[in-house]
């Protein structure tokens, strides 16, 4: 892909979650993580400072949470990438997930070296309106 | 109110009007007579007849003594009829004389007249005054009189009867001397002898007669006017007779009808539930008492009706305590329903919380690194090995998680055993240093050995929050009468109970063991240690 790895910022209040995706981001050459952070609050500032191209966003956190927190990242850094993640099934969560501004709904279970690399291979391609591109099938 | 005083005030107008006869003073003195109502009716009746046996007494007496006066008046006539016979007698005799001695021979005889009467007419004329002095002698006979001689009249008709002897003495001697032929020694006699006997009895025998008529006119005179009294009297006697009846009847009828016309009003009153008034009734009869003893009633029935309005009164205000005490029971009952719904929904939310952030995490962990290994297998064996060795612990934690929390829904051991063996496994893992004494228990509802498990449980959490470091607690549980007693004992520093909140835990206690019917106690006091403790009724 790119020469310069991506920088990955993972925002998760989930100790668990948050281990997982170091192993499968240090698993992967094309992706680098540069932040964790455990909430909405601290994801935005951690945007702002960081200038992560993608972000790892939990739907649930304390505070504004991973949805308002999402909406601010993506009015203040159009270039950065948003994939929302959860362990909730998508019909569970809210409408605002979808609207949020975020490239991708995932469940944390499906999160694995593959699907980032199926996702951020659509962001590459040219842009689609909102909405469309955001939820891919759990079943991909 | 105001119609049913109208209408009473009405009903005493009429009643007053009704009564007027029973006020007359004749009356309420009747009425007040101290005799019973038979005496005062047989009083009355025995007026009454006494007074028509007095009328018809009068007219008996006035009847006999007409009666009386009618036999008089016979008498009296007889009387009358011998003296007038008497009388014609002394009449003739004197005529008789009269001609013998030369008078008017024609008035008698009816022949020319002679002056002298000699010969044989003279002889004729002694022989008629002969005949005559013959039917005078049995008039002046007091045995053939037909009558008793009235006393007044007794001496007169001696004195006719001795005349008459004497006439009769004297003319049997004139005939004697005509006989004999000495008409002149006759004629002397007649002069010197006869003729004033004759005229005294011929003047006594008027005087009689005279007398006795008399006497029968003013007989007469007296039967009249006597029969006028007496007719007089009888007329009076009856009317007053009738008036005292009719007057008796109006008034004893009035002193009863009166009072019974006023007890009937009265028991009407009382029976519309006016018990404020007496019976006005004088009478000292039977009325009367039963006056009085409606007026018993009547103060007896009051005290009834005030004693039953009180206790209603006073059953009014139980039942409006007890109505508040129900309300606040159901108040009480409500928040508490309420309380545990919340607990239960916050017990939900809990368990979904605990699964989500616990084993649910773990199991998002596993699988992430699962797959990882399962991608890295043929590019990467050396470090999918790595990772896969490295799951182990993380498995090992989700299933510790997945126990406790199981343990927290129920524990298994309460189940299987029973609250000694689960109390005793429980404190184990207690925050605090504690021991338990639950000796002779059996198994009892499900909700009973959760309730005092849970309840211990929570105890000995508040003991670690509030008891201070190094502190023990105590837990003991056992029977005791119809219940089943828990305490939990802690020798802490205590808190001053009045003064802090009771937290969410305790509140929840409170409403798990009301639930069962039991109830929670909570002893503490700053320096002194809190116990709490609970009794859950049994059922058998």
């Amino acid at each position: 892909m790119g020469d310069a790895p991506v920088r990955v910022l993972v925002a998760d209040d989930q100790l668990p979650f948050r281990e997982a995706a170091r192993d499968v981001l240090g698993a992967m050459n094309e992706f680098e993580l540069v932040g964790e952070v455990e909430s909405g609050e601290e994801a935005v500032l951690a945007a702002s400072a960081l200038e992560p191209d993608l972000i790892l966003m939990d739907v649930h956190m304390s505070g504004i949470g991973g949805i308002e927190a999402t909406r601010r990242i993506v009015n203040d850094r159009p270039e950065a990438t948003v994939i929302l993640v959860s362990s909730y099934r998508p019909e569970d969560l809210a409408a605002a997930v979808a609207e949020a501004g975020a490239l991708a709904f995932l469940p944390k279970d499906q999160f694995g070296v593959r699907k980032l690399s199926e996702l951020w291979s659509v962001r590459a391609e040219p842009r689609t309106p909102r909405g469309k591109r955001e939820r891919p099938s759990p079943a991909d | 109110m105001a119609r049913s005083d109208a209408l009473h005030d009405s009903s005493v107008a009429a009643q007053r009007r009704r009564l007027g006869w029973a006020d007359n003073r004749l009356v309420r003195s009747v009425a007040h007579l101290p005799w019973r109502v038979r005496t005062k009716l047989l009083v009355a009746f025995v007026s009454i007849v006494a007074l028509f046996v007095v009328v018809g007494v009068l007219g008996l007496r006035g009847l006999a003594q007409s009666d009386a006066r009618v036999e008089r008046l016979g008498t009296l006539q007889l009387r009358a009829a011998a003296y007038r016979e008497i009388s014609t007698g002394a009449a003739q005799l004197r005529q008789l004389l009269a001609l013998r001695a030369g008078g008017d021979v024609n008035a008698y005889v009816g022949g020319d007249a002679s002056t002298v009467p000699s010969g044989a007419s003279l002889t004729y004329l002694d022989r008629t005054i002969a005949t005559t002095l013959l039917q005078l002698g049995p008039a002046t006979d007091p045995a053939r009189l037909g009558f008793a001689r009235p006393p007044e009249d007794a001496s007169t008709l001696e004195t006719i009867r001795r005349d008459y002897q004497r006439v009769s003495e004297v003319m049997e001697k004139i005939i004697a001397f005509d006989a004999a032929g000495a008409e002149t020694k006759g004629q002397r006699l007649q002069h010197a002898e006869a003729e004033p006997l004759a005229n005294e009895l011929g003047a006594l025998a008027n005087q009689l007669s005279s007398a006795t008529q008399a006497e029968t006119t003013a007989l007469i005179a007296q039967n009249r006017s006597s029969f006028t009294n007496s007719r007089r009297v009888f007329i009076a006697g009856g009317a007053v007779s009738i008036a005292l009846a009719l007057l008796l009847g109006l008034v004893l009828s009035w002193s009863l009808i009166g009072p019974i016309q006023r007890t009937e009003t009265r028991l009407a009153e009382i029976a519309a539930g006016d018990f404020s008034s007496h019976v006005d009734i004088t009478n000292r009869d039977e009325l009367g008492v039963l006056a009085a003893n409606v007026n018993r009633m009547n103060d007896r029935l009051g005290q009834l009706y005030e004693q039953l309005e009180s206790q209603a009164a006073e059953l009014a205000g139980w039942n409006r305590t007890l109505e508040a005490r129900v309300d606040e029971q159901v108040e009480e009952l409500r928040a508490s329903r309420t309380r545990v719904v919340v607990a239960a929904d916050a017990e939900r939310r809990r368990i979904e919380r605990d699964l989500h952030d616990g084993a649910q995490q773990h199991l998002i962990g596993l699988a992430i690194h699962l797959r990882l290994a399962s991608e890295l297998a043929s590019s990467d064996p050396e470090k999918a090995k790595e990772l896969l060795e490295g799951l182990d612990d993380e498995i090992q934690e989700t299933l510790e998680q997945l126990r406790d929390l199981a343990h927290g829904i129920y524990p298994p051991l309460l189940q299987d055993r029973g609250l000694a063996d689960a109390l005793a496994a429980a404190v184990l893992r207690a925050p605090l240093a504690a021991q338990v004494q639950a000796n002779g228990l059996g198994r009892y509802q499900p909700d009973v050995e959760a309730t005092v498990y849970f309840c211990c449980l929570e105890a000995l959490q508040n003991a670690a929050k509030h008891a201070g470091d190094g502190a023990t607690a105590m837990v003991r549980v056992h029977e005791n009468g119809g219940g089943l007693l828990f305490e939990v004992a802690d020798d802490g520093s205590g808190f001053d109970f009045g003064s802090e909140r009771i937290g969410a835990g305790m509140t929840n206690m409170r409403d798990r063991v009301g639930a069962l019917g039991g109830s929670l106690r909570v002893e503490s006091a700053p320096g002194q240690g809190t116990t709490i403790s609970g009794l859950i009724p049994l059922e058998h």
